[in-house]
């Protein structure tokens, strides 16, 4: 018993100092592109897949509230993160579609939008008291 | 010490295990090739698809009005 909740607690270690680590590499660079340093296709993987960690707990934290296993507040705490996450969709696609037609002007502004939309939703999300790992 | 409330706390914990086991292994593969781009892996076409269609999935549910309780 005590081997398996060992196993359980490293692995929650191991996926909370990644998710920690990792998308800070991805939104840091945000501030710096310019048409000398565009949007590359590794800079559009590093955004999604920040945006991926943050998604996987939205919709974990989602699953856990249907089920009453999380804070009493969660449903209105899903609610006030809605109007951001609703607005991630559209700007992935478009990103996604400036990156490969290699259009760096519009790739800039929306890469830009997209950052700041993560910080929205993961500055909200810590303001609640949920812990996305980022 | 309230034994009752303790052990509500406790299920409720156990509750969300699974689903916290299942999301951080989910992401781990995810975490480690964030690393190897950043540190000048290159990305493929399918690779971006395939993020962006996951991305998508969990929007779809995460968005979605939720259920009358």
């Amino acid at each position: 018993m005590r081997k398996y909740l060992a196993i359980v607690l490293v692995s929650f270690s191991l996926a909370g100092v990644g998710a920690g680590c990792a998308p800070q590499l991805a939104v840091l660079s945000a501030v710096t592109k310019t048409i000398n340093n565009p949007v590359t296709k590794e800079d559009l993987f590093q955004i999604e897949a920040s945006l991926k960690l943050v998604t996987t707990g939205l919709k974990t934290y989602r699953r856990l509230c249907l089920q009453d296993a999380v804070d009493k507040n969660c449903r209105s705490n899903i609610e006030a993160i809605q109007p951001y996450s609703r607005q991630v969709e559209p700007l992935v696609v478009e990103l996604t579609s400036f990156v490969r037609t290699n259009d760096q002007i519009n790739a800039i502004v929306v890469y830009k939008r997209l950052v700041n939309i993560y910080t929205s939703i993961t500055t909200e999300a810590a303001a609640r008291g949920i812990s996305l790992g980022v | 010490m309230n034994y009752e409330k303790i052990m509500a706390v406790l299920q409720k914990g156990l509750a969300a295990l699974p689903a916290l086991i299942i999301a951080g292994t989910d992401v781990m593969p995810l975490i480690k090739r964030m690393g190897a781009v950043a540190s000048g892996a290159k990305v493929t076409d399918a690779e971006l698809d395939a993020l962006e269609a996951s991305i998508k999935s969990d929007l779809d549910e995460f968005n979605s009005p939720l259920p009358p309780r």
